[in-house]
């Protein structure tokens, strides 16, 4: 009879510490899901990527810094600024390193969707001005032979992972288009990883 | 690191590879079907082509990622030869494809070689049929020296020549020379030279 007591407290304890268990997860999913920037927050994401450019004469890419921050004007969409430093073709030719580095000033708008509590999909898109300076290029790369400032934009997906609640590590796919003046419209891609915060 | 590790490595340096562009190349053939050398600039670079002969060489399109990017480049062969007038076309580079180009003759053309022993200070041309010797077509400041040769290219048809040699700038005439297009003849001229059509033709 005691042994059977002791048997029945023992699957209480463990039923107990189960749903002890469950309850700190759900607490903790919880406290994450609402750490994912609601209205009135603001998201600032800070990205190094891979970038390269997809025009004739490019050469391959090579990284890219770039910083956005979004106010979220509801749960789902922001709205902000975006700027950075892209180098979008590089070449070292006897001991030269040519490079193409542009420099986007973007006003860029971003849709997140909620998977799970810690994963949010996003779509953006941007347009501004683009900073566009080649150098040292025996080859205009894209037609582009001198330094100016185009207009263009951006669409672009990804994802963030909330792992650390109001911050997150995320990545995204960006498709740039810039209107060189040139015959075909000058274009880039950034392959980027982020790390994000929410502000209050 | 685990499997599960290892395999999203794997896919993301699968998917990263992708990203990474793909290099588009063309190549282009530039043919001298001329009967002449050619001599020229072939998307920056000095060529040198001999007739019947070829200049293969692969061109750099650039990066593109799936269907966007470029799948051409337009390229500038510029130059001439003897019976080809100087030219600069450009030509469109298709990726992974070959472009031929082919240089072929449009004027004749006449080696006129000073035999004499003075130089010769002007050459005028008309046409057999015309009274009248056009301009000076050495341009000023531009004489034959002794034992030179000065390629003129010459539209199809009969001509005569004035020669102006001489510090007395005296006067000859070479009559009757025929040109079509295609044709190199050597006029190894002397005071008083005839030309002869079987001696003088070397191509056309």
């Amino acid at each position: 009879m005691r042994l059977f007591r002791r048997r029945t407290d023992l699957k209480k304890l463990k039923t107990i510490s189960a749903a002890s268990a469950l309850l700190a997860c759900c607490v903790a999913l919880s406290g994450t899901a609402s750490g994912q920037a609601v209205q009135k927050q603001y998201v600032a994401d800070f990205g190094a990527a891979f970038t390269q450019a997809t025009v004739t004469k490019a050469q391959s890419g090579l990284f890219g810094l770039d910083i956005s921050m979004g106010k979220m004007l509801t749960n789902n969409l922001s709205v902000g600024l975006a700027l950075g430093y892209d180098v979008v073709s590089f070449q070292k030719v006897e001991g030269i390193y040519q490079r193409f580095a542009i420099f986007p000033i973007l006003a860029k708008a971003k849709y997140y969707f909620t998977i799970a509590p810690l994963m949010q999909l996003h779509a953006s898109a941007a347009g501004g001005m683009y900073q566009m300076v080649p150098h040292l290029g025996v080859d205009p790369v894209g037609g582009v032979w001198s330094a100016q400032t185009k207009p263009g934009g951006s669409v672009g997906i990804g994802f963030d992972y909330w792992r650390f609640g109001t911050s997150g590590l995320g990545a995204e796919f960006e498709y740039n288009f810039i209107d060189s003046g040139t015959e075909d419209l000058f274009s880039y891609f950034a392959f980027r990883v982020n790390y994000s915060i929410i502000k209050m | 690191m685990g499997k599960n590790g290892v395999r999203v490595l794997f896919v993301i340096l699968i998917f990263v590879v992708g990203l990474s562009g793909c290099s588009q190349e063309g190549n282009l053939a530039v043919k001298n079907e001329s009967v002449s050398e050619f001599q020229g600039d072939v998307e920056n670079t000095r060529v040198t082509i001999d007739p019947g002969e070829s200049y293969t060489t692969s061109i750099y399109i650039g990066k593109t990622l799936a269907f966007i990017g470029p799948s051409g480049l337009t390229v500038t062969i510029s130059g001439s030869a003897s019976t080809k007038r100087a030219f600069s076309d450009e030509v469109e580079i298709t990726s992974d494809e070959t472009t031929v180009y082919r240089i072929i003759d449009d004027v004749g053309a006449c080696d006129f070689t000073n035999r004499y022993n003075l130089q010769i200070n002007a050459i005028s041309m008309k046409m057999c049929d015309s009274t009248e010797f056009g301009p000076n077509i050495l341009g000023q400041d531009r004489a034959i020296a002794p034992g030179t040769t000065k390629v003129i290219q010459i539209d199809p048809g009969c001509w005569d020549i004035l020669v102006n040699y001489g510090r007395q700038e005296l006067l000859d005439t070479v009559t009757a020379i025929p040109i079509e297009v295609g044709d190199e003849i050597d006029i190894p001229w002397v005071p008083g030279y005839v030309y002869t059509v079987l001696a003088s033709t070397r191509a056309r």
